[in-house]
């Protein structure tokens, strides 16, 4: 600061702002520094944030996502294993197949050995 | 005011005091004040806000954005032990109104909107309405599991004081089949019978919740709090689906066949003690149990005990084999097939004469068990009844399982072992006549049952045990094929391309005061009898018809049922004389 004061005397009248801002700047290196940090942390505070709930949407999302996709695969379950069930494929099979259980005397046993 | 006065003297000292307005201090230092006030208040009031009265601003910011979320759990699934699901919960809504909420909002006035309510829910438009018109309650169901398509349309109608909730509902895509095994669970979704009380705890999970922010569009911004609920346990059967329909398929026909009162089977695998089948007829639907009455929901494998009649006589004879008072190819007399002891009478159906073991069982000999139970010492043939865990649990470990009925006395008169060794005196359930039956063909190692393969049951459980000698269960086993050969007394039992071993029992049911008229015909056995594989029982309870004899009822059940499960579990056929080289060698020959 005294020396900002000294130039001001010095020169009164020859003055450039820019110059002085210039010179000012460079001669505060750390607190310049400082000032850069903080803005840029304050930034990167804002953008994290954001950043995060973009994150935590997403993820809202594909919770959602997996909840409806569990409720669905219950469902088919259910329907999977009502068309399946044992005595109603047996009972289509004979009906609209024309097959059977093949009596003990038409299985023919492969014995590997 | 000495600085305010010297200020003055100079303002008027200087040369354009004309043109120069008076530089009023007073008014200068006023406005200062004021916008310094100004300042200190605002500054005051947001410290005051922020610092020292926070609560209600903080509390009003969480009423507007924070939202507490339940994450749903459905109870867990029930499998068979290929996977098969037997049990799933889905997720439907509940509908619940606020009276108080309608009746401020005026809900009761959008008369046709509840009319449509009432349409597509099925009930009455008035029933409906009445439900809500006390205006001091606030909580009344109007229908509970709906279906998420129905709870769309209701909550569209947007009747003010009128919600949904969410719940689950159970489904069993078996229905009737597995009905009494898995049992029930209520409207809240609680275990009330069967397996799903057993594990109700297991099945059930704790919903977990998350505290979280919203914006202004309902989005998820922040994560404040969660809390991770507590995962339902899924329940995996040792039942085969497949042996579970077939087997309910053929106890239900056979039920309204013989127009028995009720029928059971049970099937064992007989290495491990699991239960591929449990199934009981009359049954009912778990889906839609308005007409369930109790006695259809009882599991009678478990449950029920029966007399098991000449099904135990088996056990007599492999007393006598451990004992040694009699060896394999030994004869016993029966002559003539009568006799009497104590003043009571035992006797065959006819004068069998001199009888082989394996013809005592064929024929199913009441003499011959009877001498051959009266030739061992009686604390070794009880032993024998206990030992085959007929008077105990079968480790089934489920609710409502049946010990059976057996008088423990210190004297028994000769007469009441030889009935003992006919199947009279003792009641088993179906289930620990399978496990006899599977001890048996285990070479003589008794295994507890078990129904569920996972979670491993941590409750007690006897252990694998040698009961009887294998050379003697072996044999034993042997001369029970001769029971479904011709000459036997149930050749229906057989089952083609398999050996099949087993044993009739046909018991008259007893009444106050003695026998009644009513019959229980049971067929237990075992196959395929080279290498066993799998015991069944098959119960037939009161058959009606003009056939009650267990070798006319129950066996051919017996023989589908186990004619289908073998096939079901590849057990290769042992009966057989086409075999795969003899089959291509006859090909070679020409025929």
């Amino acid at each position: 600061m005294s020396e900002g004061q000294n130039s001001r005397t010095t020169s009164p009248t020859n003055f450039s702002l820019v110059l002085i801002l210039v010179s000012d700047l460079t001669r505060n290196k750390l607190r310049v520094l400082l000032y850069l940090m903080v803005v840029s942390t304050a930034m990167a505070v804002v953008l994290g944030s954001h950043l995060n709930r973009q994150q935590n949407m997403a993820m809202e999302n594909l919770m959602q996502q997996k909840d409806d996709l569990d409720v669905e695969w219950r469902n088919l379950v259910l329907e999977q294993r009502a068309l399946t069930e044992h005595n109603r494929i047996e009972n289509e099979v004979q009906k609209q197949l024309n097959m059977y259980r093949p009596s003990a005397d038409e299985e023919v046993v492969v014995k590997l050995k | 005011m000495s600085i305010f006065a010297l200020d003055a003297k100079k303002t008027k000292k200087g040369a354009k005091q004309n043109v120069t307005p008076s530089f009023m201090q007073w008014r200068f230092m006023l406005v200062i004040v004021l916008v310094i006030a100004v300042f200190v208040g605002l500054g005051v009031r947001a410290a005051y806000i922020q610092v020292i009265a926070p609560d209600n601003l903080i509390a009003q910011g969480d009423n507007r954005t924070m939202r507490t979320k339940d994450m749903p759990t459905y109870r867990g699934i029930i499998t068979d032990r290929n996977g098969v699901e037997l049990a799933v919960s889905v997720p439907v809504r509940a509908i619940y109104a606020d009276p108080k909420i309608i009746h401020e909002q005026g809900g009761l006035e959008q008369y046709e909107r509840w009319e449509a309510l009432a349409d597509v829910l099925g009930r009455d438009v008035e029933d409906l309405r009445s439900k809500v018109q006390n205006p001091k309650r606030r909580f009344v169901y109007l229908q509970r599991q709906v279906s998420p398509a129905m709870a769309d349309y209701v909550d569209k109608l947007d009747i003010p004081g009128i919600y949904l909730r969410r719940e689950s509902r159970r489904y069993y895509p078996n229905g009737e089949v597995t009905a009494q095994l898995i049992g029930i669970t209520d409207v809240d979704d609680s275990g009330l019978e069967g397996l799903e009380r057993q594990y109700d705890d297991w099945l059930t999970g704790t919903p977990g919740s998350r505290v979280i922010r919203r914006d202004a569009k309902g989005r998820t911004v922040e994560v404040l709090k969660s809390t991770d609920g507590e995962e339902a346990g899924n329940l995996k059967l040792t039942i085969d689906q497949r042996i579970q329909a077939l087997a309910y398929r053929e106890i239900k026909e056979a039920m309204m066949y013989f127009q028995a009162a009720s029928a059971s089977a049970i099937v064992v695998d007989i290495h491990t003690g699991d239960v591929l089948a449990m199934v009981n007829a009359p049954s009912f639907n778990p889906n839609d149990r308005g007409n369930a009455s109790p006695h259809r929901m009882r599991n009678r494998t478990i449950t029920d005990a029966f007399e098991p009649g000449s099904s135990l006589k088996p056990l007599a004879v492999l007393s006598a084999l451990e004992y040694g008072s009699v060896k394999v190819g030994d004869t016993v007399d029966t002559y003539p097939g009568w006799m009497r002891l104590g003043g009571s009478l035992v006797k065959d159906h006819r004068n069998l004469g001199k009888l082989t073991l394996e013809e005592i069982i064929q024929h199913s000999s009441n003499m011959g068990t009877s001498k051959l139970a009266l030739g061992v010492p009686k604390p070794f043939l009880l032993n024998m009844v206990y030992s085959m865990g007929l008077t105990s649990d079968t480790g089934i470990n489920m609710p409502g399982e049946s010990n059976g009925l057996f008088h423990e006395r210190t004297r028994w008169s000769d007469f009441e072992l030889a009935t003992l060794s006919f199947g009279y005196g003792i009641s088993v359930t179906t289930a620990q006549l399978a496990r006899m039956y599977a001890t048996l063909a285990n070479g003589g190692i008794s295994m507890p049952l078990r129904v569920v393969q996972q979670p491993e049951s941590d409750v007690y459980r006897p252990q694998p045990q040698r009961v009887v000698s294998e050379k003697n269960a072996r044999a034993v086993l042997e001369m029970m094929e001769s029971v479904v050969l011709r000459g036997g007394t149930a050749p229906k039992a057989a089952v083609p391309g398999y050996r099949v071993g087993g044993k009739t029992g046909t018991s008259r049911k007893a009444v106050a005061g003695g026998y009644g008229d009513e019959y229980v015909n049971i067929f237990a056995g075992v196959a395929p009898l080279s290498d066993p594989q799998i015991a069944t029982v098959v119960l037939i309870n009161e058959p009606a018809g003009d056939l009650y004899y267990a070798g006319d009822t129950a066996a051919p059940v017996f023989s589908e049922i186990m004619g289908g499960a073998l096939q079901l579990m590849n057990v290769a056929p042992d009966d057989k004389q086409v075999t795969s080289t003899k089959w291509l060698n006859g090909g070679s020959n020409g025929g």
